[in-house]
């Protein structure tokens, strides 16, 4: 919202789910008296801000607020007084005088259903002699308008041309209903091309733009003529019409109010533009009726049991049941694909690989430890010549359970995951590529790794020259060699790994993603330690309490325990009687 | 239990022979899994682009899983196909490829292959298409058998992928 004492046009948005048949707006317009001389809108304003803070009417010459005895005042005198307020309904049409008379002159056969509309209107209240007003409403059938320049026409160019797309969005919204896009059931399933377009078509698909009706409050500044007179003068005036209000209210709830309501703020001025420089003011007031107090309650049990219902609904269908390790246990789940291997010497590769658990680590019977990837060739296009593509995926499940001794002691040696490449050509050729390594990496998280490899290479030419022609080269007898070798960890007085003399070739690398995850009953309850107490709260009274909860929880925990013992025993003795 | 989502997309393949393609997607996943709301499975249309090297498919994903336990994560089968100028549909490659599990924004490149056959196949398939096909692709991504399949690599399937995971570090799981 603008400042209080900002003039300035504004506009406001507002969402209701209500019916928009209920909003009702009042709008209270009057004559600002004494302008003899033109009034400078600035110490107009000051008087404004000045009457309002100092909260007392009787300095003043006007009463920018009425009260209730000078609206009954008002409204008995209204014809005379320059007072005006009208509470008005969406689409609620009021007629301008020069609509009064150009509707009020019957048309005859001619005339189109609105104007019908409106003389039978007109005709009612000539016969309850009312007089049109000086507040009136362009509502969405209009044909006068003409504040509907603005839908087409944003400059003061004369020679502005609207754009086909300002043209289609504009007859967008003469329609009242079209169905919004949003709606998945309209999408035909099947035949999701259309041959023929109708324009219906173009307007649903092609734009955009929500349906939206447009209302205007207007009033009309020409000086009141006496109607007796105006019966007998009919010369045409140019209509002094100014917007007062315009609403406008989108399909997806959306009201737009251009000004906004201001019936706690300043007046709104509109300035004549005649030799006698009037200045009007006005207020907009919103005067639905609200929901009473029961049935609001009413609604908002009814919502929040909609939504309790589709929350149980869901939590029925996830359960509760979650595999957790046994308490003292770390679970360690890798879960990844051996991507691609690249630049090895010889095509049809295929990979092996086997992961190897260190010490203190688990695994379920039934698992596969290692595996054999497909054999696969590289890509027949011709960017990547040297890539051969596996996405062959894995997972394993690994269990940590140290000793006693060696769980305070000593850190976790992680496993390791080996590979060998090799490859197996059409004439039978058999050969290893390379070998490699990963080490699980002891933080969680998601790996893209590139692994290179290296190959045994011997110590004479004759290995490489048989391994070209008939294919057989040096392989590695215990494959754990590529990281730190069995043996040498089984003998605790080797210190140093020495692979002195040990000859090797690069080859390619191969490219493995995976992630790792770990899960413990400790993690759960750390978890669940720190999200009672916020991390500012860890010193003092709250510390203090919480540990105090913390020990009062366990003591309860034991408490059941020792009644399930209890019972257990109980039973027991009497199943053995 | 806990709850994962997965929302992202199938961007597009890029590095195959030729460029009118479409995917088949499906997700599979272990016992403990279960898809709470979205499609499992699906098909991509066809894109047949005219000078871009890639295919752009813009294949949204939108999965809601329950689980019980770790095992089992769910990866994605992908069978990209080619759609010649005269209507026919051949199979170009599989492909598989884990969700990623760690929570957060994901672009993965899942790399495709299609079994390889002998020369005269080979052959065959460069003059009238059509390569020999898995009997069996659910087996293919988890079984230990894949020692006796000889392939050829094809192109990549762009993937970007949002995860999102709910109650997890209840029962202690860090990713």
């Amino acid at each position: 919202m603008s400042s209080l004492d900002d003039n300035d046009v504004n506009y406001a948005v507002y969402r209701s789910k209500d019916q928009i048949q209920n909003f009702k707006i009042r709008v209270k317009l009057e004559r600002l008296t004494s302008n003899a001389l033109i009034p400078s809108l600035a110490r107009l304003k000051i008087q404004e801000d000045l009457s309002r803070l100092l909260d007392s009417d009787g300095q003043k010459a006007k009463q920018p607020k009425a009260t209730t005895t000078d609206v009954l005042q008002a409204l008995n005198a209204q014809n005379t007084t320059d007072y005006e307020e009208v509470v008005i309904s969406w689409q609620q049409k009021l007629f301008s005088r020069f609509e009064f008379e150009a509707y009020g002159r019957d048309m005859g056969s001619s005339s189109t259903p609105l104007e019908k509309i409106y003389f039978d209107q007109i005709q009612k209240m000539k016969a309850k002699r009312q007089q049109p007003g000086r507040i009136f409403t362009y509502i969405e059938d209009d044909p006068y308008c003409m504040e509907r320049d603005l839908d087409y026409f944003m400059t003061d160019s004369p020679n502005e041309q609207p754009s086909n797309l300002a043209l289609g969005l504009n007859s967008i919204r003469k329609r009242r209903t079209i169905p919004s896009r949003s709606n998945n059931q309209n999408l035909p399933k099947a035949d999701l091309i259309k041959e023929n377009l109708t324009t219906d078509d173009l307007l649903i698909n092609h734009y955009g733009s929500l349906p939206h009706q447009t209302m205007y409050i207007m009033v009309d500044l020409n000086d009141p003529v006496n109607t007796s007179a105006a019966q007998l003068v009919t010369f045409a005036r140019p209509p002094n019409e100014h917007v007062l209000c315009r609403i406008h209210v989108y399909s997806n709830e959306i009201i737009i109010i251009t000004p906004d309501f201001n019936s706690d703020k300043v007046a709104y001025m509109i300035e004549t533009g005649h030799l006698s420089n009037e200045v009007y003011q006005y207020y907009l007031e919103h005067a639905s009726t609200s929901i009473s107090k029961t049935d609001l309650v009413k609604e908002r049990k009814l919502f929040n049991e909609i939504c309790l219902r589709q929350h149980e609904h869901l939590a029925q269908l996830i359960g509760s049941k979650f595999d957790v390790p046994p308490p003292t246990v770390l679970k360690l789940n890798i879960i990844g694909e051996i991507v691609s291997a690249r630049n090895f010497e010889y095509d049809h590769i295929y990979i092996y690989y086997v992961l190897d658990l260190a010490e203190d680590w688990y695994v379920e019977p039934s698992t596969l430890l290692s595996g054999y990837t497909h054999t696969g060739s590289t890509t027949m296009s011709s960017k990547h010549d040297d890539v051969v593509y596996y996405s062959h995926p894995f997972e394993f499940e690994l269990w940590y359970k140290p000793s006693t001794y060696e769980a305070d002691r000593s850190f976790p040696r992680m496993p390791k995951i080996y590979f060998q490449v090799a490859s197996l050509d059409s004439w039978g050729r058999h050969r290893t590529e390379g070998y490699t390594y990963i080490d699980i990496p002891n933080i969680p998280g998601f790996y893209d790794e590139h692994l290179s490899c290296w190959r045994p290479r011997g110590d004479s030419i004759f290995n490489e020259v048989r391994r070209f022609f008939i294919g057989g080269s040096l392989e590695l007898e215990d494959i754990s060699y590529i990281a730190i070798p069995t043996l040498f960890r089984s003998e605790p007085s080797n210190s140093l790994l020495s692979r002195f003399g040990f000859r090797t070739i690069s080859t390619g690398s191969l490219n493995i993603r995976f992630n790792v995850v770990f899960q413990s009953q400790s993690f759960a309850m750390e978890h669940k330690k720190t999200r009672r107490v916020h991390a500012a709260n860890r010193y003092g009274f709250d510390a203090f309490m919480s540990n105090v909860h913390s020990v009062l929880e366990e003591f309860e925990r034991a408490k059941r325990r020792a009644i399930e013992v209890r019972q257990n025993v109980t039973q027991t003795i009497k199943s053995s009687f | 239990m806990a709850e994962v989502h997965v929302i992202g997309q199938i961007v597009g393949g890029s590095g195959f022979p030729e460029s009118s393609l479409f995917c088949k997607w499906k997700v599979q996943m272990g016992s403990a899994w279960r898809v709470l709301q979205g499609d499992q499975e699906g098909q991509t249309q066809v894109d047949d682009p005219s000078d871009e090297p890639m295919a752009n498919w813009c294949h949204p994903i939108d999965l809601h899983f329950a689980t019980k336990g770790l095992q089992g994560w769910p990866k994605f089968h992908l069978q990209v196909w080619h759609q010649d100028a005269y209507g026919r549909n051949e199979l170009y490659s599989y492909g598989f490829c884990h969700i990623p599990v760690s929570p957060g924004y994901h672009e993965l490149d899942c790399v495709t292959w299609r079994p390889k056959g002998t020369l005269i196949e080979e052959l065959k398939t460069q003059f009238i298409g059509g390569s020999s096909q898995l009997k069996n692709p659910d087996l293919v991504s988890s079984s230990a058998e894949l020692y006796k399949l000889r392939t050829v690599s094809m192109g990549k399937v762009h993937l970007r992928l949002h995860i999102i995971v709910r109650d997890f570090e209840k029962y202690g799981v860090e990713f």
